[in-house]
């Protein structure tokens, strides 16, 4: 996935008089940037979070960087980082009640493919009001449930890739979806009822 | 209805197919036979078009722009910040071993010998370790594989 630069950039060199920051981690920006903001997004933080969980990710990885001993693949190693520091940033908010249950997101920026365009404005706020109950309902599930169900089913990832990232067997993989998907089940059903 | 519970993993591995062709066949000649799988299976597709909800749009030309931006000022100060902390650390270090070496002189008269003996190797441990620790601005290679 690591594409080659033709220019690459020279390692710590200063710019302007100040350092810059590491080459490597240039070129991890730029691969996959992108990807940890999907990824923020799909962990439930709205557009402008997102930026900033993309930038506590990197500073970490920044921090971090030395540390990778190439054991595991490098996009498995920054996915894991990622993940981790996404989902902490979106639990602190959660806690911090800042996330307003059941709001339509009303930022200009908080695009949603899902939202269909052609869509009337009724159609559309009650897929904005379910989108916010389906987020309510997976930030209600043990970490360990919502992790692999972000993984799975919206990133894509297969059990083997999720266990990589994770740590764990293929198995306990298997079982955590499962696992998840019914309590997931139950928590839309118990905001659905508004418990 | 639920699945039943000696297929129930099963026909979620093969809802995500995760399962060999020799499985797959299995599983559907089970789901042929059992409702409480099937509407399993039901719920399983209905709550993968709920979570779709959540699939975001391509970031925005905009969006990547800014966060190249900040990446660029973030980190670049950063590295001031590490380099700064550094040396503060640097500090904080020699007057750790300053006060845990007063300790150590006050503990020989208060404390077990060998609870004072591990205080003075935790402090040396953690100066080295500080001392020792890289200039954040010249990061040794990694090999970037993939
Ligand atoms: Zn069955």
């Amino acid at each position: 996935m690591t594409r080659a630069h033709p220019d690459p950039p020279q390692e710590g060199a200063p710019v302007g008089g100040r350092p810059r920051p590491d080459g490597r981690l240039e070129s991890l920006f730029r691969d996959y940037g992108p990807r940890v903001y999907g990824l923020a997004l799909r962990c439930g933080l709205d557009p402008l979070e997102a930026e900033d969980g993309v930038q506590e990710v990197f500073l970490k990885v920044q921090r971090r960087l030395d540390t990778f001993r190439g054991e595991a693949k490098l996009s498995t190693w920054l996915y894991q980082v990622a993940l981790n520091t996404l989902l902490d940033h979106r639990r602190k908010l959660v806690r911090q009640k800042r996330m307003q249950p059941f709001a339509v997101v009303t930022d200009e920026r908080g695009e949603v493919a899902a939202v269909d365009p052609g869509a009337g404005p009724d159609e559309q706020s009650s897929a904005a009001e379910r989108r916010q109950l389906v987020r309510s309902a997976l930030d209600r599930l043990p970490r360990k449930f919502k992790e692999v169900l972000v993984l799975r089913e919206l990133e894509g990832l297969s059990y083997r890739d999720i266990a990589r990232i994770l740590g764990t067997a293929q198995g306990t993989v298997e079982s955590r979806i499962f696992r998840g998907r019914a309590r997931l089940g139950v928590e839309l059903r118990r905001l659905e009822e508004g418990l | 209805m639920h699945a039943c519970h000696t297929w129930a993993r099963r026909v979620g591995a093969w809802f995500d197919d995760e399962v060999s062709e020799l499985e797959s066949v299995e599983v559907r000649a089970h789901l042929m036979e059992c409702p409480g799988c099937r509407a399993a299976v039901a719920q399983w597709r209905s709550l993968h078009g709920e979570l779709q909800l959540l699939q975001p749009a391509a970031a925005s030309a905009e969006a990547v722009a800014r966060m190249s931006f900040r990446f660029e000022e973030g980190l670049a100060g950063e590295v001031h910040e590490l380099s700064r902390g550094l040396r503060s650390w640097t500090l904080a270090a020699a007057l750790m071993l300053a006060v845990g070496l007063g300790l150590l002189v006050v503990g020989q008269r208060t404390l077990p010998r060998d609870v004072a003996a591990n205080d003075q190797r935790d402090i040396d441990r953690a100066v080295r370790e500080i001392l020792q620790r890289p200039a954040p601005a010249a990061p040794a290679p990694t090999d970037q594989r993939e």
